[in-house]
Order: structure tokens, then C-alpha cells, then sequence
């Protein structure tokens, strides 16, 4: 039971603005398509939100259930509720991932749980998400392939249980099966909690097989259009450009990516030998 | 297995043949002399735990051919200097392995020799720094015989104001041909006000060998900090579990369990 309320939200990353005054609200059992051209702010909106130390929050508010989220450390914004599920979860070394989970479940239980409720919450939550459960023993996300940390993401929301889950291309880098087993504990989790569910996807077959109730559509920074379901299959259909004619929004193109995530562009593996090529075309590499 | 407590005249032990690992217990708190040694008899099969005492001790193992087995050393009081030296003859394997989670300043200085062709020995530390401790400890093998193997895994968390130093030396002279020695290191560096350093020496004196090293000092990961913090860990659970990783897989090769016990409390307790 939660409501999540995000006003006029200014982001900077690297003294760039990436978000420009998002207004957002997500209630009690809904769940919301986030869509949007790559590089317009919807990954940096999910992380500022869960309060990633390189996202600097320049103006505006975010609230869960009238609690000021900004002035919450990033473990008090967890046990008040808010779960993000990483586009590209981290392999922690040594971090034992039962070890883990356990100290996650423990940290929103007044009392310890105890060894056999964990392995039987470990061995639902692995088979519901086709997880062998020796991978639960193994170092966290250490040598688990994409597909397997993905439904390890998910894995630990089912275990958590947050009130907001935000995914961010939770789909993404998943074969038909695990798609499948994501979609369906989604479903689950629908149907059985009051979850509700900020969800980034690039893919309409996601968000067919869960049925969200609204969709947002975030453009330069902000949110440009909210409405139903029939955006998705809109946006499938024919890109984002019908939104500039339908309502005069400019996409503006090449939008500082991620800034975070460094781009192919600023890798910078062997960069000075080419650019010295380039420069002075007489110069070969010997 | 059971273990019994070695019998010793004037601080020498004999660790007698055995076909069956036999547990052996050396508690050096339980010895006023500052020096001791150890004689493994050839072919024996062995299980030494090593307990550091409350006094600076120089202790002198000598491996005979073809015994085989594990040396476990165990910090159980505050540490000041401890030297644990080793002949190591032919055929020997040995698998060693140092835990030190107590508090204090000191320098523990591990040297083996293997004289003997054919040896083969392994050996780990896990070591915590933290408060306002000094510590350091050198591990060095000398290859002086040929095919003769040395591995070191070093491992260590530093933090608070304290300091944490690793050296490993391998050395192959001239002569010992075909012998390999590797070593890696790394220490997980916590606070700004603590120093953390690993000195990794190569000589290598022969041409048909293999050595290498590795050495990695840093802090913790921020990215790594927000994802266990995303989850609902706080900043001080999120690195003690970082910390349990760094050091809990020594416990592996602690047979007794409840030395084990004792070190994973120690290690808990640290952070």
C-alpha cells in the first residue's frame, strides 16, 4: 500500500540536466509502462528515485506515502518500500548470494528468519524462477549469465517484497523461458500483492503478457504523454515520431546518453594511437 | 580426527610417521621459550595448528621427504612478532594456510627453503586490519632444488586508522630449473585514514621457470555499495558482508570446527 509522488524532479548527472521537471505519480496496485527514445531519462529517473550516489538531484521532490524520499539514505528507501531491478546487475565478489539475501530479508523483519523458512522461500522463489538453487550459493551474480542475473533480480523481489517494484529492461538479454518465468511472476505478483510496478521496456511483449493499466512515455527529460495501454501498441507500431506531429513535441536526437554508463563513443581503449592517425594521416603504425 | 597435543623437550617437537593425518596441537602460549622447532618425519602424514602466543616466537619447521599434509596457524591472541620458518625436503606437500583477525600491531615473517626437488607447497593469509593496528607480514619462498612448486594467495581488509602489509618474495636461484612460483595479493581498503600495501619481489635466477605475481589494493566498489544498499543493507552491513567474502574462505581450510568457529567469530567481531 503505497503511493509514489515525484515532483518537478531535476536530475543532473556530470553537470548535465537529464531530467527537466518530471512529475510522476504511481498509486496503490498499478502498473506503469515507462517508455521512451533511449537517452531521454528514464533509466536516470529509476535511479535518482532509489538515490544512486552519481545522480544529483538539483530541484523538485519525491515522496512515498507523504515521506520525504530525498532525505533517505538509499537502505532506508529500500525498507520503506521502493525496489530497483538493475538493467545491468553488478557481480559483488565474495558477496555469497544466500548470505546476501538473507541480510536483504532481514533488514524489514523484526525477527530473524530462520534457516528453514529462508531455504524454503530460497527453494519457491528459485524454482518459480527456473534459478538451480546451487546458484543461490554461488558469489552474487558471479559468473551467472545475463539471463540468470535478470531472474535474480527478480528472484530477490519476490523475496522482498517491496510495495513500488521499478524495472529497468528487466527483459532485456532474456531467451523465450526466462521471459516467460519474469512475465509470469510479474503476474503473480499482481495478482497476490498490492505491488505496484514502474516497469522500462523496449519491448511490447513484455508489457502484453502483464497488461499494465497506464503508460508514460518520457521524452527530453520529462514525461510528455500519459494515457493507456493503446500507446504501447502505438509506439510499436510506428516509433516515437507521431508523438512530435500529434503533439508538437521535438525529439531531440543523439541526447547525452547514460552519462553514467560510458558509451561506445568515450571508451577510450587505444583512442590516442588512432586519433594521432587521424590527425596526421602520414603517420602509420609501424 | 582427534586431536592431541604435541610432547616436546626444550621446545623441539617430533612429529612422528603416521599413515593417517593425525591431528597435532602447538600452543605457543603454553611455551616460555622464545625459539622452537618442529622435525616432520619422512613419509608422515600430518595435521599441524599452530596458536600464536602471547610473546614474539621464532618457530623452525623441517619437512621430511615425502611427508604430506596441512599446516593451519591460527592468531589467538594479540599478535606481536611471529616468524615461522620451513625446510622443506623432496616430495613434500604441504597446504598452509594463516588466519589473523586480532587486534593489535606486530609482523609475522613466514620463510621457506625448499631444498628438496619436487615439493610442492600452498599458502594462504587472511588477515583484518582494523582500529588503529599495524600490521605486516612477509611470506617468502626460496627455490633452491629443481620442479620444486610455491603458491601464495594473500588476502586482506584494512580499516579504520589501521595499516595492512603484504610482501611476497619468490625466489628461484640459479640451478633450480623447472620450478614455478606464484603469488597474488589483494586488500580491500575501507576508511580514508587507513593504508593498505602489497610488495610483490620476484628473483628469479634460473631461465626454466615459470613466476608470476598479481597485487590489487582499492577500495570498496561505490557501485557495488548502492546495489547492496539498494536492497535494504545498511553502508556498515553492506561491508561487513564485503568483508566476510574477502575473509571467510580461509575458514575452508580450518579442519577443526571449532577453530573455526572462534576465527568467524573473530571475524565478525572485527567489523
Amino acid at each position: 500500500m503505497s503511493t509514489l509522488q515525484i515532483k518537478d524532479l531535476w536530475v543532473k548527472v556530470a553537470d548535465i540536466d537529464i531530467l527537466k521537471g518530471v512529475n510522476l505519480t504511481i498509486s496503490d496496485h498499478e502498473t506503469v509502462a515507462l517508455l521512451g527514445p533511449n537517452g531521454h531519462g528514464k533509466s536516470t529517473l529509476l535511479s535518482a528515485i532509489m538515490g544512486h550516489p552519481k545522480y544529483e538531484i538539483t530541484k523538485g521532490e519525491i515522496t512515498i506515502d507523504g515521506k520525504n524520499v530525498l532525505e533517505m539514505e538509499v537502505n532506508e528507501r529500500s525498507k520503506a518500500g521502493l525496489f530497483l531491478g538493475m538493467q545491468h546487475p553488478l557481480e559483488v565478489p565474495g558477496v555469497v548470494n544466500s548470505d546476501f539475501l538473507k541480510a536483504a530479508m532481514n533488514v524489514r523483519r523484526e525477527k530473524p528468519v530462520s534457516l528453514v523458512e529462508l531455504y524454503k522461500q530460497l527453494g519457491d522463489a528459485s524454482k518459480q524462477m527456473k534459478i538451480p538453487l546451487d546458484l543461490t550459493h554461488r558469489h552474487l551474480n558471479e559468473g551467472f549469465s545475463g539471463g540468470e542475473r535478470k531472474r535474480n533480480e527478480i528472484l530477490q523481489l519476490i523475496l522482498l517484497k517491496p510495495t513500488i517494484a521499478m524495472l529497468d529492461e528487466i527483459d532485456s538479454g532474456l531467451d523465450v523461458d526466462a521471459l516467460q518465468a519474469v512475465a509470469e511472476a510479474i503476474k503473480k505478483l499482481q495478482k497476490e500483492t498490492k505491488m505496484s510496478f514502474l516497469i522500462i521496456s523496449h519491448y511490447a511483449r513484455l508489457f502484453q503478457m502483464i497488461q499494465p493499466s497506464r503508460v508514460v512515455v518520457m521524452i527530453n527529460g520529462r514525461v510528455a504523454v500519459e494515457g493507456g495501454p493503446e500507446i504501447i501498441a502505438k509506439i510499436d507500431g510506428s516509433g516515437y515520431e507521431w508523438l512530435s506531429k500529434e503533439y508538437g513535441i521535438s525529439i531531440k536526437k543523439d541526447q547525452k546518453d547514460d552519462p553514467v554508463r560510458p558509451s561506445m563513443n568515450t571508451v577510450s581503449i587505444g583512442a590516442c594511437a588512432t586519433n594521432e592517425v587521424v590527425k596526421n594521416d602520414k603517420t602509420s603504425i609501424k | 580426527m582427534t586431536r592431541q597435543a604435541l610432547s616436546n623437550q626444550h621446545g623441539v617437537y617430533h612429529v612422528p610417521f603416521s599413515k593417517e593425518p593425525t591431528q597435532y596441537l602447538i600452543d605457543l602460549s603454553h611455551i616460555q621459550l622464545s625459539q622452537s622447532m618442529v622435525v616432520v618425519a619422512p613419509e608422515a602424514q600430518f595435521d599441524l595448528v599452530l596458536l600464536n602466543g602471547e610473546q614474539n616466537h621464532t618457530i623452525a619447521f623441517e619437512f621430511a621427504d615425502h611427508c604430506e599434509g596441512k599446516l593451519q596457524v591460527a592468531m589467538m591472541h594479540e599478535n606481536k612478532n611471529l616468524t615461522i620458518q620451513g625446510v622443506v625436503n623432496a616430495n613434500v606437500r604441504l597446504d598452509a594456510a594463516l588466519a589473523d583477525f586480532t587486534n593489535g600491531k606486530g609482523k609475522v615473517v613466514v620463510d621457506f627453503e625448499l631444498v628438496g626437488r619436487d615439493s610442492n607447497l600452498e599458502w594462504r593469509t587472511a588477515a583484518l586490519s582494523s582500529g588503529k593496528d599495524r600490521k605486516y607480514y612477509s611470506v617468502s619462498f626460496t627455490h633452491k632444488n629443481f620442479n620444486t612448486y610455491a603458491n601464495m594467495t594473500n588476502y586482506g581488509v584494512t580499516e579504520g586508522e589501521s595499516s595492512l602489509q603484504f610482501t611476497g618474495t619468490g625466489y628461484i636461484i640459479n640451478g633450480a630449473k623447472f620450478s614455478k612460483t606464484h603469488q597474488a595479493a589483494k586488500i580491500m581498503v575501507f576508511d580514508k585514514k587507513c593504508l593498505g600495501r602489497a610488495d610483490p619481489v620476484l628473483k628469479i635466477d634460473e631461465n626454466e621457470v615459470e613466476a608470476s605475481h598479481a597485487a590489487t589494493v582499492g577500495k570498496v566498489n561505490d557501485e557495488h555499495l548502492f546495489y547492496l544498499c539498494s536492497r535494504g543493507l545498511s553502508e556498515t552491513e553492506a561491508k561487513r558482508l564485503i568483508t566476510l567474502g574477502y575473509l571467510n574462505p580461509i575458514l575452508a581450510y580450518f579442519t577443526d570446527e571449532s577453530m573455526k568457529d572462534t576465527l568467524a567469530t573473530q571475524i565478525s567481531q572485527g567489523r
